[in-house]
């Protein structure tokens, strides 16, 4: 294309090249700057935005994501190997490669007549790197002339203001660390991998790729040592007295319960000898005292206290919910989800955003009560976040394209949001103590006198109207063996809040590292229990080179990136010291390749062989007898009937690698072989599971 | 080199089990004194059958108990 067609096309001369990171959000600050009169122009096939605003022209191009990516520069065996150069990311995906190479084709050829270059990326580590490499790669070192916007929604006033003051630079320092946290990345990653899988051929003669990286190794590691003490727990007894009494004061005559002081009793014979002495006995009131408690609205939400909650409502995995929010974001519905901050900027204007949200009706109420307030302020959490505040609603309200659980998800930050500006909850305690005997008891009344942002808490609960010196009646008093219980699984997001406290990994990639480890098969979907391979490799990574489980390694290269970003140290120091690391790394790696290739084998074979034996999904519509079974290994998956394996029947079908597997109820009406129905991509599907059945081969 | 009696794992030092099964019946052992305190007394068989009927006990312990019981 010349450069007098690219004018054609483009129909102006002189324009400022805007960068961003998706096409939605090109699009969304080409509405904001234009009034929604912007011109879209396609170029290679890639949506271009033209926009003139405060009589200057603008063309909005975007990326998808990372464009570039880091690869091996010369193709050699010997590990560790240091030589890397950034890449377009067609040449590492190739699914991806015609729509990224059609972008950098457009951002170069956009830039050649582009007189002023502008960051519009995500405001973040990522957001800078991203745009670094395509001002230093498509746009041919622009890196230290372009200019930053910098806006936390895609609003049109958040936008308007982001281009009346937008820095002079990019903030070069954060682009560094987000580049040297890839570098890092990809060397551990690609030698430690590299040398494990050799480590693995070394000793099977059979490729399998093994792959553990910086922050993979501590979080496999959690999830394995969190196992180990499951399946090693040896359940400690101890006793409670489970005691109830009643009063005539009790109008609702619903026993009371009270506990022994002890909430715990070690000896056995101890909680006998109180039953004893508490035979014949009355719980005498000994003292009440009366208190009033408050529980304040809850804190703006910043990722993690999102995906939390939506785990916990809605069982969301943090992944999902990040997914959403990212959509919601790119609709300008909330602010930027990727934050730390549970803080809400001081200058927004919350009365507006309430005003709006009055538009939703489930929210009215709230939102009008508010707005008669003369003055409002929010609850503020502790952590604070340099470039974006917590998630907010933007006060845009047009949801009626979302999804059902896309409209739970904004739902649920509009009423965090509003509850924010409400009163507390307000309650009255009451603690009442037992002398049984000579031993004391205690209970405690919660009631709820004034609601305030917790709809959900009762305002109700039996207050029991006692007092000191009342005898009360024991209905029943009995000792409870109990045992201690072992600690709880991991499920997503408990093991995203471990990596948040051992502070590894960001809060962007947390949730990606646990889908890599799944789809790696260390650790099970479900339970998120760990592999047979998972074991494997944390017992002799322990032996042989326990750096890489540890999470003191990982953390101390978070501070290092910090520490780029403050311009304390630089990129190359950095990566110098992860070379000597890795050195060390994969040479006790070689050394023992043999011993770790022998531990690695076994458990892959362990996973291979092993059949799994799940429930039966049904009597086998062949033989009647048998009962259908899935099977499988790390590669397939089949559906066979038990009686198979003794060659008393022959149904075995090969099943898709993914997704649930249903038997339905009646079978295929050609072959009476079952009929299955499983999900692709998100919709259903139904088949025969007869491989040979003419009903299938009459469609074909 | 020798395999665990219990799983395919190496075990060292000319011990019976690997390091997984050790360290289950460690916790077994250290289990047993506290039990025969709390409980008064209770005999090692006692003890390890009643294990073996509580859904929270450790999978590798229970397969430490069946070993010892000859199960």
């Amino acid at each position: 294309m010349k450069k007098s067609e690219l004018k054609d096309i483009i129909g102006v001369e002189e324009y400022s090249l805007v960068i961003c990171e998706k096409s939605e959000a090109a699009r969304k600050i080409s509405e904001a700057l234009s009034d929604n009169k912007y011109k879209t122009i396609k170029i290679f096939n890639t949506n271009v935005f033209l926009v003139t605003y405060k009589k200057r022209n603008y063309v909005l191009c975007s990326a998808i994501g990372h464009l570039y990516t880091l690869n091996l520069i010369k193709k050699r065996q010997k590990l560790p190997r240091y030589d890397y150069s950034w890449v377009p990311i067609s040449r590492s995906i190739k699914s991806r490669a015609k729509m990224v190479n059609a972008r950098i084709k457009v951002i170069e050829k956009l830039s050649k007549n582009a007189m002023e270059f502008i960051l519009a990326c995500d405001l973040d580590q990522e957001g800078e790197t991203i745009g670094y490499n395509i001002l230093k790669y498509a746009c041919k070192e622009k890196q230290n002339v372009a200019k930053r916007v910098k806006f936390s929604t895609l609003m049109e006033d958040d936008i308007k203001s982001a281009f009346a003051n937008m820095d002079n630079n990019i903030n070069i320092n954060l682009a560094y660390a987000g580049l040297t946290r890839h570098e890092i990345d990809f060397l551990y990653g690609m030698n430690i991998s590299r040398a494990l899988t050799r480590a693995f051929m070394t000793s099977s003669k059979k490729y399998r790729t093994l792959s553990v990286g910086r922050v993979q190794g501590p979080t496999i590691a959690y999830v394995v040592e969190n196992e180990l003490l499951r399946e090693t727990h040896v359940p400690l007894p101890f006793w409670s007295i489970n005691t109830y009494v009643n009063s005539i004061k009790n109008e609702s005559g619903k026993w009371i319960k009270i506990h022994y002081i002890e909430q715990k009793i070690l000896k056995n014979k101890n909680a006998k000898i109180i039953l004893d002495d508490c035979k014949g006995e009355q719980a005498l009131v000994k003292k009440i005292e009366e208190s009033s408690f408050k529980i304040n609205p809850p804190i703006p939400f910043n990722l993690s206290g999102l995906q939390k909650e939506a785990f916990r409502l809605y069982r969301l995995n943090p992944h999902q919910t990040l997914s959403i929010a990212e959509k919601l974001y790119l609709n300008a519905l909330i602010s930027y989800p990727r934050t730390n901050s549970q803080k809400l900027p001081h200058n927004l204007d919350c009365r507006r955003i309430i005003l709006e949200l009055s538009n939703l009706s489930e929210f009215r109420d709230v939102a009008n009560t508010l707005l008669k307030e003369q003055h409002i302020s929010p609850t503020q959490g502790k952590e604070s976040d340099n470039a974006h505040p917590s998630i907010y609603p933007t006060g845009k309200t047009t949801i009626s394209k979302l999804t059902d659980i896309e409209k739970k998800i904004f739902n649920l930050i509009v009423k965090r949001f509003l509850n924010l500006f409400r009163e507390p909850s307000i309650g009255k305690k009451r603690d009442v103590c037992f002398k049984i005997g000579k031993y004391d008891f205690y209970t405690s009344f919660k009631r709820i006198t004034d609601q305030g942002w917790n709809e959900n808490s009762a305002k109700k609960e039996d207050m029991v109207d006692l007092a000191v010196g009342d005898e009360l009646k024991i209905k029943r008093m009995k000792i409870v063996e109990n045992f201690e219980e072992p600690v709880s699984s991991y499920n997503q997001m408990t093991l995203v809040q471990k990596m948040e406290k051992e502070e590894i990994g960001t809060k962007s990639t947390r949730a990606n590292i646990i889908r890599t480890i799944i789809d790696r098969m260390y650790v099970d979907e479900n339970k998120l229990t760990p592999t047979e391979l998972a074991k494997a490799l944390v017992n002799t990574l322990k032996d042989y080179s326990p750096e890489i489980l540890s999470a003191e390694m990982t953390k101390r290269m978070e501070e290092n990136l910090r520490e780029i970003e403050n311009n304390a140290i630089t990129s190359e120091q950095v990566i110098e010291k992860t070379k000597k690391d890795l050195d060390l790394i994969i040479k006790s790696i070689q050394e023992n390749d043999k011993n770790i290739g022998r531990v690695l084998i076994a458990a892959t074979d362990k996973i291979n062989n092993k059949p799994v034996t799940n429930k039966p999904l049904g009597k086998c519509t062949i033989c009647q007898e048998g009962d259908l079974i899935i099977t499988s290994n790390s590669k397939n998956r089949a559906l066979v009937c038990s009686r198979s394996m003794k060659d008393k029947c022959n149904m075995k079908s090969p099943l898709p690698k993914f997704g649930y597997i249903r038997i339905q109820k009646n079978g295929c009406i050609k072959c009476s072989w079952p009929k299955i129905r499983t999900s692709y991509k998100g919709k259903p599907w139904n088949f025969c599971s007869n491989p040979e059945c003419k009903n299938k081969e009459r469609k074909k | 080199m020798n395999i665990c009696k219990l799983c395919d794992n190496t075990v060292e030092n000319k011990g019976k089990f690997c390091i997984y099964h050790n360290n289950a019946l460690d916790n077994l052992n250290s289990g047993y004194v506290i039990w025969k305190n709390r409980v008064d007394y209770i005999e090692r068989k006692q003890y390890l059958k009643t294990l073996l009927e509580i859904s929270t006990t450790g999978t590798l312990v229970k397969q430490v108990i069946m070993d010892e019981l000859g199960r």
